[in-house]
């Protein structure tokens, strides 16, 4: 796997859907061996760019391209790359074993890969019952199973836990780590940063159809500092001084200062020099959820969330 | 391709539609053959007797009604796939999605035959013993009835196609299949008993399956010849599965 088969590049795509521009000419990497979440509030062009990635939809612009060849180009794609882009897309009279058996005779694989890979997902117990009577979560088991058919190096899983309950988000959670584990490319998407926030090594997060963020985790928090928080009784003086060191502060009510672009160790500093009581003096990390929040515009104007877009 | 066949035969053989729809034909086969015998020279029944070569034909073409049940299954075959959204991992394993389209046509090609051999059999299972009791001579070999019974097969076969173009082109189960019944049963039957319009309705699906099973109708005639029906027949099938792949299959599967 240290070849580029797996690399992932989409380059200037566009998608428009009548008069809703879903994608707007992004770009971004997936590079081979790495867990790549996939974020953005729903209707934010997800599922469309991971459609044009995967053949079903053609875009206006750009291209999309796994390991340097557009997907209609692979020669028997499955072998290289397994999706799972639905909650259920099985007929309900099939069993899931012969769900999977069908898509063995499409690409020469073993009937018996179908068994291995239920046991793998836990469905082995009810192989052989119809679909039909699946619950949610043994539905998307069962997807995961026909992605994983042909030993894919390449994962693509759009929502994947979108109405799992929460042992079922676990057991996801856990699946996907043992697939990257493997040396899997993955690339996830969620509109909930912290289902793959434990997994990922990277995040590309989106919005309206255009890049918002490309990077690691860690890269994400960077540049969206800490504020630490200060309780004193002479507040107003102290936040002079601290302005005078060239901190950002904000006065809350008479007595608490919040101040970004000093540690708390600097601030404590200050205070001492400037005689000034203290009575709390505390850092707050802003969490990755409230940055994703403020990146794609969520957290503050949930209707926008709701309506924006439309189409995902 | 042989793959992508043998994908088809088993999405075909691992539900149950294929076996109720076989019952159905045999049981509607032997309902539709066992009323023709019943109601021969009967009062007010103005088809040709079962004595007359027109007669016997028509009796050993009544096996193409299981066009229509064959028909139904080519079309569900096809929107089957967009209505659960197996279309996804199909249209994944396989990105030509042509291919996928003509593998379902080949393979409910073969399909169609092996119904309409089915219904052949119950055909001549019921009618040749009560035939004899009536005292009516059967040669299957003469009467052109050789040439009906291929013609029943090769009608029932262009069906299956004729439905998988159509379940592409339309891609809603329901609206194809109601589509398909109203025009077989209403539309079709109509527009054929204008004789006065004949020379244009000919040309239509339904008409070109009579003159391929070779049956006369009550009035008149004027249809095309056999193998002009099948041509025909053939044309509508390869036109919907065409039209079908340009405005549906090859669009955006969202």
């Amino acid at each position: 796997m240290a070849d580029n088969s797996g690399r992932i590049e989409i380059a200037g795509l566009s998608k428009t859907f009548g008069t809703t521009r879903a994608v707007d000419d992004l770009s971004f990497a997936v590079e081979p061996g790495s867990v790549t979440a996939f974020l953005g509030p729903n209707g934010a062009g997800k599922t469309t760019t991971l459609r044009m990635l995967l053949g079903l939809v053609a875009p206006n612009a750009g291209t999309a391209t796994i390991g340097g060849q557009r997907y209609f180009e692979l020669h028997r794609p499955n072998d290289l790359v397994g999706a799972v882009l639905e909650s259920s897309s099985f007929h309900p009279g099939r069993s899931g074993r012969n769900h999977l058996r069908v898509y063995c005779t499409v690409n020469g694989y073993p009937d018996r890969r179908a068994g291995e890979l239920l046991e793998l997902v836990g469905l082995a117990g009810a192989a052989d019952r119809t679909v039909r009577g699946y619950s949610l979560g043994m539905r998307q088991r069962l997807g995961l199973a026909a992605a994983l058919l042909g030993d894919p190096h390449v994962l693509i899983l759009d929502e994947p836990a979108n109405g799992l309950d929460p042992p079922g988000i676990a057991w996801l959670r856990g699946f996907l780590r043992t697939l990257a584990a493997e040396g899997r490319t993955i690339l996830v998407s969620s509109h909930v940063l912290s289902e793959v926030q434990q997994t990922a090594d990277r995040v590309v997060i989106i919005n309206q159809g255009r890049l918002v963020r490309e990077g690691t985790l860690e890269d994400l928090s960077a540049g969206h500092g800490q504020t630490v928080r200060v309780r004193s009784p002479q507040a107003e003086r102290l936040a002079a001084a601290l302005r005078a060191k060239a901190a950002e502060v904000r006065l809350s009510d008479s007595s608490e200062l919040h101040v970004t672009g000093l540690e708390a160790r600097e601030v404590g500093h200050v205070a001492f020099v400037e005689q000034v009581e203290l009575h709390t003096l505390e850092t707050e990390q802003d969490d990755l959820e409230q940055i994703f929040f403020a990146l794609t515009g969520m957290g503050a104007e949930p209707d926008v969330a709701a309506t924006g877009g439309g189409r995902e | 391709m042989s793959a992508l066949i043998r994908a088809e035969i088993r999405k075909l053989f691992t539900t149950k539609l294929w076996l109720w729809m076989l019952i159905a034909t045999v049981g509607l086969t032997a309902l539709f053959v066992s009323l023709t015998i019943a109601f021969d020279g009967q009062q007010g029944n103005e088809s040709p007797r079962l004595n007359t070569p027109e007669g016997q034909r028509n009796l050993f073409g009544s096996p193409a009604g299981a066009a229509v049940i064959v028909g139904i299954l080519g079309i569900i075959a096809m929107t089957s796939e967009f209505r659960h959204m197996t279309v996804t991992p199909t249209f994944l394993a396989t990105p030509r999605r042509g291919r996928v389209v003509a593998a379902k046509m080949i393979t409910y090609t073969g399909l169609g035959i092996a119904y309409a051999a089915a219904a052949i059999g119950v055909t001549l299972a019921v009618a040749l013993p009560w035939l004899a009791a009536k005292n009516i001579d059967v040669s299957l070999g003469d009467n052109r009835i050789p040439q009906t019974l291929i013609g029943v097969g090769a009608n029932v076969a262009i069906y299956a196609v004729l439905g998988v173009g159509l379940g592409a082109l339309l891609k809603n189960q329901v609206a194809a299949v109601v589509g398909l019944l109203v025009y077989l049963l209403v539309v079709g039957p109509v527009l054929t008993a204008i004789t006065s319009i004949r020379e244009f309705t000919k040309y239509l699906p339904d008409a070109a399956a009579m003159a391929l099973v070779q049956s006369t109708p009550a009035a008149g005639s004027a249809f095309l010849e056999q193998w002009q029906g099948g041509a025909v027949l053939i044309g509508w099938a390869l036109l919907f599965a065409v039209l079908g792949y340009v405005f549906t299959v090859r669009r955006d599967i969202t």
